[in-house]
Order: C-alpha cells, then sequence, then structure tokens
C-alpha cells in the first residue's frame, strides 16, 4: 500500500509539473487577443478588420445610410413589409424592431479600436514606437469619433437641441464582460469627438488610400461635426482645410454620372472598400435596395425618391444628376416613367464599380459635402464666400441661376444638398438639425396602408426622432433602465 | 406533386393568401405577392451532397500481472474519423445561380488519443472481505482538422469537380483539446452485504485557464444488501432488499473550447487583405462548474422478482454554473460565458416492474417510471437577475430569467389577458402597480397596449411529473408493447408562433390552422387569438404568456407486434429463426396543447426544426 502511494504522489508530481505543455491547446484560426497585437502590421490588420466592421450591414454597409435616407422625406415605399420600411414608418420600440444592429455593430466597432489604442499605447510604453503605429493611432481614434457621432445622432437628441440630455454611453478603454455603463451627456458625446479628432489629426498621413481613413477624413469629420454643433468658424476651417488641399476636385457634369461606376473617384475622401466575398450583402446591398424590382433577379426595390425629391431635382429637368436615376416599379400600373430608382450603389450600367453589382463601395463622405459645408458654414456671416462654394455644386444644374452673394438662401443650400447626396444617408440628420419639419408621401404607398407609428409630418419634437435604447440592453445593463430615451420608457 | 389548379378567386384589391410554390408552371419561385416562395421540387434536382465516413479504432491493451493481485493495465486507444463531404449546386440553383455554380470538397478529421494506465489490486481476505484499490493515471487528446476547397463559375454543369471551377477558394485549420486525470478507486464488500466504494480523481483541461484547469473531484458511495441478512432469512417474499447512498463531487467543463481566452479572429478580409479584430471577451479565470450530488436509494424484488423496483432521492447542487449569458452590448459583445451561480436539483424517482401473468404459455408484465424534479436558482453571483435566451437555433425564441429562489427554466415576459370579446383586441396584464390601468380583466389591472405593461415571470417549464409507462406481452410466438411516456405540469413556449399566428401585417404569410380558426371576428367574439388586421406585428412579437402552453401530455412512444414463425415451418429452410414485425412510433398522442408535438426541447420550446415524426415499420427478420 505504501509503495502505491508512493507511486500516485511521484505520478501525480509527473502530471502536474510537465503537462502544462500538452494542456495548453492554442486554437489555429485565432489568436490570443492578449498578444495579437505587438507590431505595426498587427495593427494594420486591425484597422483592416475595423473598416470591414464598420462596413457591415448593421453599419455603412447599409443600414445606417438607410436610417438617414429614408426617415428623412426624400424616399417613400411602394409597399410594406420588403424590408426596413419599419424605419421609413417610424415602427420602432425597444422590443419589437428595436434595431438594435447599429448599438451592437457600432460598439463592436469601438471595442475593436479601444483595444487597439491600449495595445498601440504598450508598444510605444516599451518604447517600440513608430510614425507608422502613430498613424494607426490617428485612424482607431479619427474612427472612434466618427462611430460617437453616428451614435449621438441615432440615440441622442440634436446638439441643438438639447445637448444636456443623454447621448451614448462613452466607452474610452475595453470593458470587462461585467461592465453596465450608463449614458453619457450629448455634450460630452460631442466633447469627446473633438478631442479624439484633434488628437488624431496631427498623427494622420495626408496621403489619400482607398478605403482608409486620412488626414483630410478627419478634417472633414470636423466640418459635420462642428456643422452639428453650430460652430460655423471651425466647420469652414475643416472643409477649407480639405477643399484647398489640392489633393481632391469635384466631378465636371461630364463625368458626374460616370463617378458612380468607379472606385477611388476624385471627390472621394472616405470610401468604404465592398469587395466580392468580403463584406458583399448580395441581394441585400445597398445598391439591391434602391433599384427597380426585378431590374437585376431578386432585386426588389425597397425604397425610392418621394415625390417631393423628385420635384426638387426637377427644378431642372436637365440636372445631371438625373443621369443616377432610373424609372421605378410604377410603370407597371401607371405606364408613366417616374424616375424614383437610384443606381449610386450598384453602378449606371449595373456594374458596380468594379463588375458587381453589389460588392460596391460606399462613399462615406465626399468633396461635394464639404463644398456644402463650407457654404453653410459661411452663409450667416459671408454670403459671396458661401455663394462661391454652392455655385460649385448648383452648377451640375446648369439651368438654374447662378447663386451671388445677393440671391443666395439657405433653402438653396439646403436644396443642393438634398439633390446632391440624394441616398448618401444625410438628409434626415441635416433636417433634424435644421428642425425642419418632414413630410413623407405616404401617399405613394399603394394600395393604401395606415400608418399607425407616426404621423403624416413630424418634427424633431416626437420622440421616434431617435431610436429606443434596446430591451436586449437593458436587460442585460440595467442601469440602463432609467436612462431609456422618454416616451420608449415603459 | 400533383398539379394543383387554383379553385378560388381572390380580390386583387386584398393581397392574396400565401402561395407557396408555382405548381401549374413548375417555375422556381415566384415573387408573387412579394414573397420569395419557391418549389423545392424543382430546386432538388438542382443540387446534389454526399458524405463518406471512414473510421479506424486501435485498442492496444497491455496487461502485466506484477503480482497474482497487482496488475498494471495500460490501454491506449486511437480512433480517427475521417468525413469526406460533397455539396454541389448548379448555376440555376438559388445557392449557385450568382457564381455560375458552386462546388465544394470538405474533409474533416477527428482524431482522439487515450492513454491510461492503471495499477489493480484486488484481492479477497478471509473469504469475507473483497478489496479492490486502482491508482492511474489518463491522458487524451482531441483533434480535429478541417480543410475545405471550393469552386465557383463552372464550366460544365456535367462536372461537379473543383479543380474544374474558374474561381478556386479554400480554407483550413484545427481544433481540438486535451484532458489530463490522475484517479483512484477504492472498493470493498464485505459477505456482498456491505458495499462501500470511494473515489477521488484530479483533472486539468486545456478547456481552462492555467490558474483554474485543475479540478478535485470525489465520492463516496456505500450500500446495504438488507436482504442477506440473517433476520430476513425468514421473509420469503422478499427477494431482493437493497439500500444504497452516495455522495460526491463531480465536475463539467465548458462546451467551448477557448471559452476562458479572449481571442483575435481573423475573418474580416478587408479590400483582399487581411483584416481582423476580437472576437469574444472572457474571463480568464473561468472555472470548473462543480456539482455535489447525493442521493439514497431502496432497491426491492418481491415474490421471486415478480415485482421489482426502486425509489430514490436525489439533490444536486451545483456551483460555478457555466453558461454564456447576455452582456451589455457596449462592452462590444452581446454574451459571454462566465460562471454564473449557484442551482439546485432534486427530486424523486420511482421505477416499478411487475409481472402479472407469468406461466409457460404467456408472460404479460407491465412497468412505471415516474419522476419529479424542482429546480431552482440558488445563488447568482453579484445578487443581480441574469436576462437569457433558449441558444436553440439562434433566434432567441424564448426568454428566461434566473432569479434567486426561482426556477432555473422561469419563463420571463409580458403577461397576456387574453382578447377583448367585444373589440377583438389584445389584453396585458399590467403587472405594475405605478401604471394606471385601461381597464381591469378577471379582477386584475389591465391595458391594451403592450408597452405599458410589466414583464414577469409567466411560468416554468419544469414539469410536475413525467416519466413513462410499458406494458409487454408474450403468448406462445406472438410479442406486442407498448411504451408511453408522459408529462404532467410545467409549460412549452411557442417560438414560431410569432410567424404563423401574427395578428395581420404579413398578409402574405402563412396563416396557420390554429389561427385561421380561433381568431376573433365578428362572428366569433369569444375567440382566443385577436382580431387580424393591418397593423404591425408588435404584439405577436412581445416575448409573453400568448406564446406559453400547457406541457401536460401522454404519448404512445412505440408500438410493437412481432410473430415468430413455427419452428417446425422454417426448419427446412436452414433457418433458425424467422420474425414478422410491425413497429410504430408517436402514433398517439393525448396533449393538453395540441397545436404543436408537445415533446420539446431541454429549454421547452418549439421553434421551426421539423417535429418527431410518426413512423410506421414493418419488417420480416430472419435469423441464420
Amino acid at each position: 500500500m505504501k509503495k502505491i502511494n508512493i507511486l500516485f504522489t511521484i505520478l501525480g508530481i509527473v502530471l502536474l509539473s510537465s503537462c502544462e505543455g500538452f494542456l495548453d491547446v492554442k486554437p489555429t484560426s485565432s489568436a490570443d487577443a492578449a498578444t495579437s497585437i505587438t507590431t505595426a502590421s498587427d495593427a494594420k490588420v486591425i484597422i483592416s478588420g475595423l473598416m470591414s466592421k464598420m462596413v457591415s450591414s448593421n453599419y455603412y454597409g447599409r443600414n445606417f445610410f438607410m436610417y438617414g435616407d429614408v426617415k428623412g422625406g426624400d424616399f417613400a415605399i411602394r409597399s410594406q413589409g420588403r424590408g426596413l420600411d419599419a424605419l421609413y414608418v417610424f415602427n420602432h420600440s425597444a422590443s419589437s424592431n428595436s434595431y438594435s444592429g447599429y448599438w451592437s455593430q457600432m460598439y463592436h466597432c469601438i471595442l475593436q479600436i479601444n483595444n487597439l489604442l491600449q495595445n498601440i499605447d504598450k508598444i510605444e510604453a516599451a518604447g517600440k514606437g513608430s510614425a507608422t503605429l502613430s498613424e494607426y493611432k490617428g485612424q482607431a481614434l479619427t474612427a472612434r469619433a466618427l462611430i460617437y457621432f453616428d451614435l449621438v445622432r441615432l440615440y441622442g437628441k440634436p446638439y441643438n437641441m438639447d445637448n444636456t440630455s443623454l447621448g451614448v454611453p462613452l466607452i474610452l478603454e475595453t470593458l470587462d464582460a461585467s461592465a453596465q455603463p450608463t449614458r453619457a451627456t450629448v455634450a460630452q458625446v460631442y466633447e469627446q469627438i473633438v478631442t479624439d479628432l484633434t488628437t488624431a489629426a496631427p498623427l494622420m498621413g495626408k496621403t489619400k488610400v482607398l478605403g482608409y481613413l486620412n488626414y483630410y477624413a478627419n478634417q472633414a469629420i470636423q466640418a459635420r461635426v462642428y456643422l452639428n454643433m453650430g460652430n460655423n468658424a471651425a466647420a469652414l476651417t475643416a472643409a477649407q482645410a480639405v477643399i484647398t488641399s489640392g489633393k481632391y476636385s469635384l466631378y465636371s457634369n461630364a463625368n458626374w454620372v460616370s463617378s458612380w461606376s468607379a472606385e477611388n473617384g476624385s471627390e472621394s475622401i472616405f470610401e468604404l472598400g465592398v469587395y466580392l466575398s468580403e463584406a458583399d450583402l448580395g441581394t441585400g446591398s445597398l445598391g439591391f435596395y434602391l433599384l427597380r424590382a426585378g431590374t437585376i433577379k431578386n432585386a426588389m426595390g425597397w425604397f425610392m425618391a418621394s415625390d417631393e425629391f423628385l420635384a426638387r431635382l426637377n427644378q431642372d429637368p436637365a440636372d445631371v444628376r438625373w443621369g443616377i436615376m432610373d424609372y421605378d416599379e410604377t410603370y407597371t400600373d401607371t405606364g408613366v416613367k417616374r424616375y424614383g430608382s437610384c443606381r449610386k450603389y450598384s453602378g449606371v450600367n449595373l456594374l458596380g464599380d468594379k463588375g458587381s453589382a453589389t460588392a460596391v463601395n460606399v462613399k462615406v463622405i465626399r468633396l461635394s459635402e464639404m463644398y456644402l459645408i463650407a457654404a453653410e458654414a459661411a452663409f450667416p456671416t459671408n454670403k459671396q464666400l458661401a455663394a462661391d462654394y454652392l455655385k460649385e455644386i448648383r452648377k451640375r444644374s446648369p439651368n438654374l441661376e447662378v447663386p451671388t452673394a445677393t440671391n443666395i438662401t439657405m433653402q438653396m443650400i439646403k436644396d443642393e444638398k438634398s439633390k446632391e447626396l440624394f441616398a448618401e444617408g444625410q438628409r434626415y440628420f441635416d433636417r433634424i438639425r435644421w428642425n425642419e419639419s418632414i413630410t413623407f408621401n405616404d401617399d405613394f404607398i399603394s394600395p393604401a396602408v395606415v400608418i399607425t407609428h407616426r404621423d403624416k409630418t413630424i418634427d424633431r419634437t416626437f420622440y421616434k426622432t431617435i431610436l429606443p435604447i434596446p430591451k436586449s440592453e437593458i436587460d442585460a445593463n440595467p442601469a440602463l433602465a432609467s436612462q431609456q430615451n422618454p416616451g420608449y420608457a415603459e | 406533386m400533383l398539379p394543383l389548379s387554383p379553385t378560388f378567386t381572390y380580390d386583387p384589391l386584398l393581397w392574396g393568401l400565401y402561395w407557396p410554390t408555382d405548381y401549374l408552371t413548375g417555375d422556381p419561385w415566384t415573387a408573387r405577392y412579394g414573397s420569395y416562395a419557391y418549389n423545392p421540387v424543382y430546386y432538388n434536382n438542382e443540387w446534389e451532397n454526399s458524405s463518406k465516413m471512414l473510421k479506424v479504432s486501435a485498442n492496444e491493451t497491455l496487461t502485466v500481472k506484477l503480482l497474482p493481485e497487482l496488475v498494471l493495465k495500460s490501454v491506449f486507444s486511437y480512433d480517427n474519423t475521417n468525413t469526406m463531404d460533397h455539396l454541389y449546386y448548379s448555376a440555376l440553383h438559388f445557392n449557385g445561380s450568382s457564381t455560375s455554380g458552386a462546388v465544394h470538397e470538405m474533409t474533416t478529421n477527428e482524431t482522439k488519443l487515450v492513454s491510461s494506465t492503471t495499477l489493480n489490486y484486488n484481492k479477497v481476505f478471509a473469504d469475507k472481505h473483497t478489496l479492490g484499490i486502482l491508482v492511474g493515471w489518463e491522458a487524451e487528446d482531441n483533434r480535429t482538422y478541417f480543410h475545405r476547397s471550393s469552386g465557383t463559375n463552372l464550366p460544365t454543369s456535367a462536372l461537379h469537380t473543383v479543380s474544374t471551377a474558374g474561381k478556386l477558394d479554400a480554407s483550413g485549420y484545427n481544433w481540438g483539446s486535451t484532458m489530463m486525470s490522475a484517479l483512484s478507486r477504492l472498493e470493498y464488500n464485505y459477505l456482498n452485504k456491505y458495499y462501500f466504494s470511494a473515489s477521488m480523481r484530479r483533472d486539468g483541461s486545456s478547456r481552462l485557464g492555467e490558474t483554474t484547469r485543475w479540478g478535485n473531484f470525489w465520492s463516496v458511495a456505500g450500500s446495504w444488501k438488507i436482504n442477506s441478512e440473517k433476520f430476513m432469512e425468514n421473509v420469503d417474499y422478499i427477494s431482493n432488499l437493497r439500500l444504497r447512498a452516495s455522495y460526491g463531487v463531480n465536475g463539467t467543463l465548458p462546451s467551448s473550447l477557448n471559452g476562458w481566452r479572449s481571442l483575435t479572429s481573423y475573418n474580416n478580409n478587408y479590400m483582399q487583405t487581411p483584416g481582423g479584430g476580437v472576437s469574444t471577451i472572457a474571463d480568464a479565470n473561468l472555472s470548473w462548474e462543480t456539482s455535489y450530488t447525493s442521493n439514497i436509494a431502496l432497491e426491492f424484488g418481491l415474490f421471486d422478482q415478480r415485482l421489482t423496483g426502486s425509489v430514490e432521492y436525489y439533490n444536486r447542487t451545483s456551483k460555478d454554473l457555466l453558461q454564456d449569458v447576455p452582456i451589455s452590448l457596449v462592452t462590444g459583445f452581446g454574451t459571454t460565458l462566465k460562471n454564473i451561480g449557484e442551482i439546485r436539483n432534486r427530486g424523486v424517482e420511482i421505477e416499478l416492474n411487475g409481472d402479472i401473468i407469468r406461466n409457460k404459455t404467456i408472460t404479460w408484465s407491465a412497468g412505471l417510471t415516474a419522476s419529479t424534479v424542482k429546480s431552482t436558482v440558488e445563488k447568482l453571483y453579484g445578487g443581480q437577475d441574469i436576462i437569457w435566451y433558449d441558444p436553440t437555433g439562434g433566434d432567441a425564441r424564448a426568454k428566461y430569467i434566473y432569479r434567486e429562489g426561482e426556477s432555473t427554466l422561469a419563463l420571463y415576459g409580458l403577461e397576456w389577458a387574453g382578447v377583448e370579446d367585444e373589440t377583438g383586441k389584445n389584453l396585458w396584464y399590467l403587472n405594475d402597480d405605478d401604471a394606471t390601468p385601461d381597464l381591469t380583466v378577471n379582477g386584475r389591472p389591465a391595458t391594451y397596449s403592450y408597452s405599458k405593461a410589466k414583464e414577469t415571470i409567466i411560468g416554468n417549464i419544469h414539469p410536475k411529473l413525467f416519466g413513462g409507462i410499458h406494458t409487454d406481452v408474450k403468448w406462445n410466438n406472438f410479442t406486442a408493447g407498448l411504451n408511453f411516456t408522459y408529462k404532467i405540469g410545467g409549460y412549452t413556449y411557442d417560438g414560431a408562433g410569432k410567424d404563423v399566428t401574427d395578428d395581420g401585417y404579413y398578409w402574405e404569410r402563412i396563416m396557420s390552422k390554429d389561427q385561421y380558426e380561433n381568431r376573433w371576428t365578428p362572428e366569433n367574439k369569444t375567440a382566443s387569438l385577436p382580431m387580424r388586421a393591418a397593423i404591425d406585428m408588435e404584439d405577436v412579437n412581445q416575448k409573453s404568456s400568448r406564446h406559453m402552453h400547457k406541457a401536460d401530455f401522454l404519448r404512445l412512444k412505440t408500438i410493437n407486434v412481432g410473430y415468430n414463425l413455427p419452428k417446425n415451418l422454417i426448419s427446412k429452410i436452414n433457418v433458425s429463426n424467422v420474425r414478422v414485425y410491425f413497429n410504430g412510433s408517436n402514433l398517439w398522442t393525448m396533449a393538453a396543447y395540441d397545436v404543436y408535438d408537445p415533446e420539446v426541447n431541454e429549454y421547452g420550446t418549439r421553434g421551426w426544426e421539423t417535429p418527431i415524426c410518426k413512423t410506421y415499420t414493418f419488417g420480416v427478420e430472419f435469423t441464420f
């Protein structure tokens, strides 16, 4: 017995001392997160992953643009039940159509950024920093600013409406799984956005790299952010930094339409890549959502331009931007071609920007927008400057009068932005910021249905102007229960 | 398939009924009424799959007799399963249409190596004391290698081969786990009357991190064969009476291989360059789930084992329960694997078997099993309730809450108060003292609007009693048997109801017969389901007691009838036995709620998975 005991003890010791290697089975398709970022090239892979995650269907790949477009009055639906029409009819609540995909995907991206930033800090603290690494740090900070800017506009009231109200939880480092953070105010979120952008700018390269953020993308985001904050001077400075950089140039009237059939156009300041068998959404792509039903097999034509938009674009029937529009499905019923379908994301010839109608890059920020921001920011103080900027875009409607210091109006700038950035995810956010009321083209739905979730005309006092915090979030994070957006609270 | 002709006309102003396939034209699919219905018959010819499996197994045992009573035994076993899967979609199939056909070849190779060495000591002392001691160690290595090669853009529909494809794609990786154990066991009995055993083991697994991967587990057990005692000698009618009890600690590992390790994965390729990101945030201190089980049982046999049975009580407390639980999405993820708390299961299991008739020509026996289980959450680390979802199917079909003192399968949601007779509207119990009720239902505050009502525990999945009843008859060459299963108490949750009993909106969607018959109409004002109207399906989408149904059922699980042909008939053809039989399963069911199959998964939910089939088997069995 004694011998056996000794043998057992020896066996036990042998087991304990030599088996840690045997028991350490590492996965082969994933790496340990704690040690996966140690060099600049590791950081590059994470930045690429981040861009890929940002172009997911829940974010820039589709739903975020659709949010900004279909709620803004420039779009209408012909039939309910095709997809995302709940956004159009404002059928969202915390527990039914919560659109939690925005919340989860954007915070998932923020986690990637925070993790990358922490690791870059570690590398730098170990004395192994480099300019390349700083560049990635700048890109990560800029991306974080952009995501918070998008999040705070989805879930918080407009900055110029009530910036002391609740924004979103402000997370700047990786969290423990048990964390239950609460919301910061809109002002606090904007403050962080500005901090991130201004910290990042000096770190970033000025070369244009397709698919990634650079210094000018940072400036362009600053222009957007400052405009939302009502800081026109800063918005103008940032927009001008991009305009005068010489890195980007406006499309001429002759090549405006064809610019939608090529990637990395001369206006592209930030363009997210969508390639075949990567983030390609196929039949659920942004392109398919805007095509006429049946143009391509399985294209259902979810959204079409509203009558209001078509009338606006028709201020000049020779407007070059008609070139990206196609007649919509109403032709079957009426025999009249109504040009409500849009090919910005499928390419003029349905071949996208590189041969596929669905794997098409998303142009997140274009130079035209910088001109329009500059015009809007200059307008209250310098009509001449505003006219100069607006003129460059408005000339795409050759028959409309040229803006001058005397004839320019805010409405002209607003109309121009609607025409130029149609289907680019801007309209709703702009109109909410401008405190306009939005009237929906509900009579376009055929056969008619009663829309019970909103009135035909809304403005930003309507509680559904912003999204609810998803019920799933509140279930897992009860600290947010008392912070639900007003109106959605149980 | 029979060509059906539409015998109804539909009002073009309304949406028509859902039309699943275009039987008339055989068209692959039709966008009629905005639906993507397609014809599965057509598509069945446009794809194929096959799977080939090869299993190799080797078991080498080395036994060394060191002493007559001391044996060293070393077992080395090797199991290898190689599976080759082939999957093809033609260019006409919707899965292959965008790529001009697709073909995939996949190889999965699973290897399991176990090396176990034990030292066994067995001896009987003085013809009374039987002693057995075992000590040993064991190492186990499981690894799976996966490889896939795919081709798209196929040149011809005749060749379903990757190498002919215009575009190639591949993937390959492997995963696995290892485990090491030191084990020991002691067994002792005195005159086969008193039994005692004890065991102790130490296990280490790759599924847990360095500081927590080793666990110590042990057990003790004893039994007493009462009818071997002197004082029972005169009690003839008791043929067996045994009391046994045990207490033990055992461990459960996470099913996830890397649940403790935060990972960076690389499946976010971007513009043809690799892209990656954090894919899990894990708890590095994740540890074994440890269960402390005690049980006590009495086994008995009466009248020369004509009536046998047992009664057992068990109590199992599981600490550090391992579960994927929802976490704040602000962390970047929706769930994580955690040791969340402590649960307790206890219950009584009764088994009774008897021969009602037992003679040379006929045997008729019957038996019964009955179990009860009470399963409660005892403690949650941090004390905060955890709301979680049925993981089955990935569609969050049912919602539960872990709350201290409540059931481990406590359904959580809104409490539906049925339908208002006058209006056909949904009613909800408020369950919120602060809110102002719209009306009262059964004397309780209620509302028309689900968003005013508060969620509460609406029911418990665990039944009060469950088990089986069986009876077998053997008469000459005939045999017959019936097996019933039953469940009394508890609820099931209908995860598919929101799709087939919605209150309108998706006009082109399928409507269940149950809804068709039980929906509110001006003619049917006492209906159980609300009026269908062109509203959005918010109400039906709520996790609520509307989708919760009583779980009670009795089912004829199997029935079998057989006849062995007389020997004199078959001996001429050199066959030792011929049996003609019929087996049926699930042929008859009685259920408190019979709209769907009451036999549900461990979470008590019913979704879109294929229900259990009724099967009929007729056969002839030859024994040579």
